[in-house]
């Protein structure tokens, strides 16, 4: 494996510049948005006094997730001793420098007060699991720049030891991810202890799958090679996270339907919750679950890399789903004041709450996820980082 | 600070001796370019002019305040959202009882200096 | 030569700093004695008395939103309550709904102080529960830990000509903070009522009592003492320091 040829890609058809002044169009609609947002205050957003945290906030945990899982191809690599993944290991750190910053824009710019950011680099609060992230965000950051260049370098003094410390601390950054709603005890739909594994295991997931989907396109598009022996490993190994995250959710929801206490919360999960019960079951157990694992382990479809990428592009549909379900649908379930009482005021108390996102949300999301497109573009055409060709020596 | 070397001890006091006189000389002049004549309206320099409706001596002298308001500010607003400590004399409040309106006062400087403010925002005080 | 540099340097510096130190030593000299501030032999707290709550009266609701200032924007949606009136109601056939005003509760060990990332929420001396809205960057997430739904967002700008109204001894807020009761602490620091208490009493109900936890003498205290009180979640941990009768 020594000798692996990176170089930049040529970036200079129509079709890259299409692509990146398409992408680049999109994030600057999601600028835009996230001004008028600012401008007008959240009034014009879809969000309420029972639903604070809308769809930006699912696009922002949806991206810190796939940034700290984009990783995994490097630590196979370097930590793993997987040697097959080390010609695309470069990109994986790199995707997960630019993918963080994709999420962290989007949780800044979705702030009440987006210019007074500077204050939580001013005023620390160590009980605040946001205060503790901004810590775990910005040194994933640096790790991963430098265990990008310990790789440019080709350093194995370097690349190990980076590489092991930066797997611990994206498990550590998903673990705080987690917490950021695992811990608040106010809210039974959320609070659990498998809050933080299911986070780590999501991150795993869209990680992979993410990685999966923008590296084919990488080397199809730039016409170079990749061993479709690669491919068809990367998707064993999403479809045992997969079904890890499904077994989670499984159990993390058998539990509380044992409690005749939480039983509503499952109710609401699965059968009454609109539209969360209908996106559980289609969006997270169907498309992010059933489906791609059936052609995953189908013996046709799973050794077809078409099928491959259409199968992982409905784990990142199902992905969103999952959390779209998590971080709103707790919100819409009244709190408990009075258990067992019923509840009625002026002020939402004792009733679910609706959300209907508007479009301004939609376009910081998706602005933003944009965004990371323009910056790994810009990336991919700057740096050597893709190799010329991905060829397996043996048979796996 | 004992002398290893006479020479460069009297090299440091002769640069002392200068740095204290440039600096009261440069005091001295901005005093003097600042002081005097009548409040209600005057041009100061590098200031455009600001209003002042009534006669009589601000919290701190008018030269240190020019400069320092926003310290002031700052502390006072920590120290009476956080700890209680509620000063009414110099409170927020009560600057609009010399200062009236901060169009004439507030603004005017501050878009002179491009220093944007957020107080009012939030707080009452008269345009 | 290198001397001569050195030296300037070391001058420049030091004026700087000086200069720097200045304004500093002058404004906390500032601080005068006059003022003592929020004590922490005290803890703020209010028991409610639910039976003299009366059905549909909002005194305590209309005098809160007078004295604060609460933006109307006309939409339940985006609309702040610092108290509100709620119903509740045994499941049961037959049963009685009782009326109840919620608020802040000021709890002991507060989930939005523990959450909030700078700080801008925070326990005053004295107990009460405070935004410090100058450090407030709306990340929401205190909305997102209380369990009272007592926290709102200020959704947009309030009107300024109508903020200018009213009670000038209250700021009208800024957008994208958040905020909730804070005991009418303008009121309490000058040894006055929180305005719902004063409101109730003025409708002639008294079902709100606000006073000194620690103060043995003060009516608060020696209900909390000698009546059934309970607070609402106290299985959480949180303390609250609004103290139900008649539950």
């Amino acid at each position: 494996m020594g000798g692996i040829v990176f170089n930049r890609i040529e970036g200079r058809s129509t079709g890259f510049w299409a692509l990146l002044i398409g992408l680049g169009v999109v994030a600057a609609i999601g600028l835009w948005a996230a001004y008028v947002m600012d401008h007008y205050g959240h009034a014009i957003t879809g969000m309420n006094r029972q639903v604070v945290w809308g769809i930006p906030h699912v696009f922002a945990f949806f991206l810190i997730l796939a940034s700290a899982g984009a990783l995994n191809v490097a630590s196979l690599s370097s930590v793993f001793d997987q040697s097959v993944y080390k010609p695309i290991a470069r990109l994986s750190s790199f995707l997960a420098i630019v993918v963080m910053a994709g999420g962290l824009s989007i949780l800044v710019l979705d702030l009440g007060r987006p210019d007074r950011l500077v204050l939580t680099f001013q005023y620390f609060n160590f009980t605040s699991i946001f205060s503790l992230n901004i810590f775990l965000y910005t040194g994933f950051w640096a790790l991963c720049f430098l265990y990008l260049w310990a790789m440019f370098e080709d350093s194995k003094r370097w690349t190990r030891p980076v590489g092991i410390v930066a797997f611990a601390w994206r498990i550590i950054l998903t673990t705080g991810t987690g917490s950021i709603l695992g811990f608040i005890y106010a809210r039974e739909m959320i609070h659990s202890a498998l809050l933080a594994p299911i986070f780590i295991v999501l991150s795993l997931i869209v990680g992979v799958a993410i990685f999966i989907l923008v590296t084919l396109a990488t080397f199809r598009l730039s016409g170079r090679f990749l061993d479709d022996r690669l491919v068809i490993k990367m998707k064993d190994l999403l479809a045992w996270f997969v079904m890890a995250g499904l077994y989670l959710v499984v159990i993390d929801n058998l539990t509380r339907l044992y409690y005749p206490a939480r039983q509503d919360v499952v109710e609401f999960l699965v059968r009454s919750g609109d539209p969360y019960a209908p996106v559980f079951w289609l969006g997270q157990i169907l498309l992010g679950a059933a489906i791609p694992l059936f052609l995953f382990f189908h013996p046709k479809t799973g050794q077809s890399i078409r099928w491959i990428a259409i199968a992982t592009g409905m784990v990142i549909v199902g992905a969103f789903a999952q959390l779209y379900v998590t971080v709103i649908g707790f919100q819409a379930l009244p709190l408990e004041l009075f258990p067992g009482m019923e509840v009625k005021s002026t002020f939402y108390d004792g009733r679910f709450a609706t959300y209907t996102s508007t479009l301004y949300e939609w376009a910081l999301g998706v602005g933003m996820t944009a965004m990371v497109g323009v910056l790994y573009l810009l990336g991919i055409k700057l740096f050597r980082m893709v190799p010329r060709e991905v060829r397996m020596e043996k048979a796996l | 600070m004992q002398n290893a070397n006479g020479k460069l001890q009297i090299v440091k006091s002769k640069a002392l001796v200068v740095a204290v006189a440039g600096l009261l000389a440069m005091g001295i002049a901005g005093a003097w370019a600042a002081g005097g004549g009548d409040v209600r309206e005057k041009k100061q320099g590098l200031h455009p002019p600001i209003v002042v409706p009534k006669e009589g001596q601000c919290v701190r002298p008018t030269e240190w305040m020019r400069r320092n308001h926003m310290d002031l500010l700052q502390h006072h607003k920590v120290d009476t959202v956080r700890k209680g400590v509620r000063v009414k004399k110099e409170s927020f409040d009560n600057c609009r009882t010399c200062h009236t309106k901060r169009g004439e006062f507030c603004d005017r400087c501050h878009a002179y200096a491009a220093v944007k403010m957020d107080c009012f925002d939030c707080h009452n005080y008269p345009k | 030569m290198d001397t001569d540099r050195r030296t300037f340097l070391a001058l420049g510096a030091s004026c700087l700093a000086a200069g720097m130190m200045a304004p500093v030593i002058r404004v906390f000299a500032s601080a005068g004695a006059d003022a003592q501030g929020a004590s922490a032999a005290r803890r703020w707290g209010m028991v409610i008395d639910v039976n003299k709550c009366a059905d549909g009266c909002t005194a305590c609701v209309e005098a809160c939103a007078k004295e604060n200032k609460s933006p109307n924007f006309g939409e339940e949606r985006i609309n702040i309550q610092w108290i509100r009136k709620a119903e509740v109601k045994a499941k049961v056939p037959g049963a009685q709904a009782r009326s109840l005003p919620l608020l802040c509760n000021h709890c002991e060990n507060p989930p939005c102080a523990y959450v909030c990332p700078t700080g801008a929420t925070f326990k005053r001396d004295d107990g009460i529960v405070l935004v410090d809205k100058h450090r407030c960057i709306g990340c929401r997430y205190c909305i997102i830990s209380c369990p009272y739904n007592a926290r709102s967002l200020v959704f947009k700008q309030p009107d300024e000509v109508e903020a200018m109204g009213g009670n000038p001894d209250v700021p009208r807020r800024g957008k994208g903070v958040v905020e909730s009761c804070d005991f009418c602490v303008r009121r309490v620091d000058a040894g006055r009522q929180p305005a719902c208490v004063e409101a109730c009493a003025k409708a002639g109900h008294r079902a709100l009592v606000f006073g000194d936890l620690r103060d043995p003498g003060s009516e608060a205290a020696r209900l909390v003492a000698t009546s059934r009180t309970q607070t609402i979640r106290g299985d959480l941990g949180t303390q609250p320091k609004v103290h139900y009768m008649g539950l």
